[in-house]
């Protein structure tokens, strides 16, 4: 019994000894994690975990359901949600189109402009925020320059940038690059003979989008929606500067809750927040389940 | 003949989406412009009394400044840790690629609610200080920096590199430094140099948890919508656009060099 034990031990330790340099390098590198893992934990997951628990309190610090009941109820917040989800459908939907054939169109070109097309696509991007809603307020504010010129040939009255239209055109205008530079390559993926194969097979041009184009990029063209979506819904520096917060939408409302000249309603803040990023949670597993669903449609 | 269609296409889309800086440029290069067809005349005034405001210089100063130190932070906690998590942890690595939906997903208005909360007084207070920034710019930026690491560390074979280093008498580190490092060093500036470019365009985080007290670029124009003339403010965003495409241009000529090697 014991001489078995002693050789229990002997091999335990011979184990031991041979992973003993792989498990200390397991454990450095886990502390190479660490600064990573707390900043995450300092900035991301505990204001998140922090709003949450911040949505269910009211301003004496008791448990309770108010600050959602008021958000149900209140007109002007629902105002806002509607408003934001309004922009959001349509300049993801329009966005999307347009940039479905713009990156299509452009994946099909054969010359060599094509890089430095996607360079100014890409410095696009990033024109965002307060100088976008600037030039947008140059270009077709009440003293624009494209509405001078629309006016003194006679084709509009004046316009409004400041409406909800001007909104929809300005977020259109920030989705188009997003939606360019991401589905640009996917248009790899179609060979041109398919479309050749699905000709000869007596099937038209839309049937070849309708079974083939669409169905093998739709894994992208899905995301691409998603994180557009996201963008609009998020869209808060060019909103605020181009309507000077007069627009309601919820990232105007959220902010003004927590930092308002008006109201401070930390309460009421993390509801909307809670509700703003439940609404996106919501949208990323609607498209992971549409996924599937087309996958294995597809696939089998 | 069909190519001709798609490029009437592109260029359509293309001068579309120039306009408002088109626009924009005309208008910051002219004297006055009300209710004619073209400007009254042409000048570079405006651009001169930008360059002489100490304000914007000041604003562009601490722009660069917060957006490098944040990214020399990213670069110096993200790299060991993507290449560790790949070589070693691939269940941290699934993690990892879920944080970057997360960050993407969750806009910044919602994360400022829970961080005004967390970080506004003791024993964190952070909320006005340009510490936070660092944090916060490290979550928005994490999901594009870990793009780009991840990329191209998948462009090498990691395992047989490192095993190989190992066998010839090489500990891991050095294998990360001396191999590792330099095969990515390329790929990760040009997607430093594109986040640099986000975030330089950053306003929501700077304003409410920072506030006026440190003016980056955009704070800067946000504040001179009032009492400033348009061209004045024109000229600013041309200026603004003009350091995008010099960041945009460089990493593109980065990328480029990259990929002929």
């Amino acid at each position: 019994m014991e001489n078995i034990l002693e050789v229990e031990k002997i091999k335990r330790s011979k184990k031991i000894n041979i992973t003993t340099p792989q498990i200390e390098e397991h454990h450095k590198g886990f502390l190479i994690l660490l600064p990573f893992m707390i900043l995450m934990i300092m900035f991301l997951i505990s204001p998140f975990i922090s709003t949450f628990i911040g949505s269910f309190i009211n301003e004496y610090g008791e448990f309770t359901l108010e600050n959602y009941e008021y958000i149900f109820q209140s007109r002007f917040i629902k105002q806002s949600i509607f408003n934001s989800l309004e922009l959001a459908f349509i300049s993801t939907f329009v966005g999307l189109l347009i940039s479905l054939q713009g990156a299509y169109s452009l994946n099909r070109l054969k010359n060599s402009s094509k890089k430095s097309i996607l360079l100014f696509i890409n410095m696009l991007s990033n024109f965002s925020g307060i100088p976008l809603a600037f030039a947008f307020i140059i270009l077709l504010g009440s003293n624009g320059v494209m509405t001078i010129l629309l006016k003194n040939i006679g084709l509009i009255d004046g316009f409004d940038v400041y409406s909800k239209t001007g909104l929809i055109l300005m977020y259109i205008y920030f989705q188009l690059p997003l939606g360019l530079l991401l589905l640009y390559p996917v248009f790899d993926r179609l060979n041109p003979q398919w479309q050749e194969m699905v000709n000869i097979m007596g099937g038209s041009t839309f049937t070849f989008w309708k079974r083939v184009g669409i169905p093998v990029m739709l894994k992208e063209i899905l995301g691409t929606m998603l994180i557009m979506f996201a963008n609009a819904m998020g869209a808060y520096a060019c909103t605020l500067a181009l309507t000077n917060g007069t627009y309601n939408v919820m990232t105007i409302r959220i902010t003004s809750y927590i930092a308002g000249e008006v109201a401070y309603e930390p309460g009421i803040a993390s509801a909307m927040s809670i509700l703003l990023g439940g609404i996106l949670i919501f949208v990323v597993i609607i498209n992971e389940v549409m996924l599937k669903k087309k996958r294995g449609k597809y696939e089998k | 003949m069909k190519n001709k269609v798609h490029m009437w296409i592109v260029t359509a889309i293309l001068t579309t989406l120039f306009l408002p800086i088109l626009g924009t440029l005309v208008y910051s290069l002219s004297t006055k412009w009300t209710n004619t067809l073209l400007p009254q005349g042409l000048t570079l005034k405006w651009y001169l009394e930008i360059f002489k405001n100490e304000m914007f210089l000041n604003a562009v100063g601490k722009s660069f400044w917060i957006c490098l130190v944040s990214l020399f932070f990213i670069a110096l906690i993200l790299v060991p840790a993507v290449f560790v998590a790949t070589y070693y942890f691939k269940k941290i690595e699934k993690f990892m690629e879920i944080l970057v939906l997360v960050c993407f997903a969750v806009p910044g208005a919602v994360s400022v609610v829970g961080l005004i909360k967390l970080y506004s007084s003791e024993p964190f207070r952070l909320v006005g200080t340009t510490y936070i920034l660092v944090g916060v710019y490290f979550v928005l930026a994490y999901p594009f920096v870990y793009r780009g690491i991840k990329n191209s560390l998948d462009g090498l074979n990691l395992k047989e590199l490192i095993e190989s280093a190992n066998i010839l008498g090489a500990s891991t580190r050095m294998a990360f430094f001396k191999i590792i490092v330099p095969n990515i060093s390329k790929g990760l500036s040009v997607s430093m140099l594109l986040t640099f470019s986000m975030l330089f365009g950053e306003f929501l985080l700077v304003n409410m948890l920072v506030g006026g007290k440190f003016q980056t670029v955009q704070m800067y124009i946000n504040s001179i919508k009032s009492g400033y003339s348009g061209h004045y403010s024109s000229a600013l965003v041309i200026t603004y656009f003009a350091i995008l495409l010099i960041l945009t241009t460089l990493a593109f000529y980065m990328g480029e060099k990259n990929n002929r090697r």
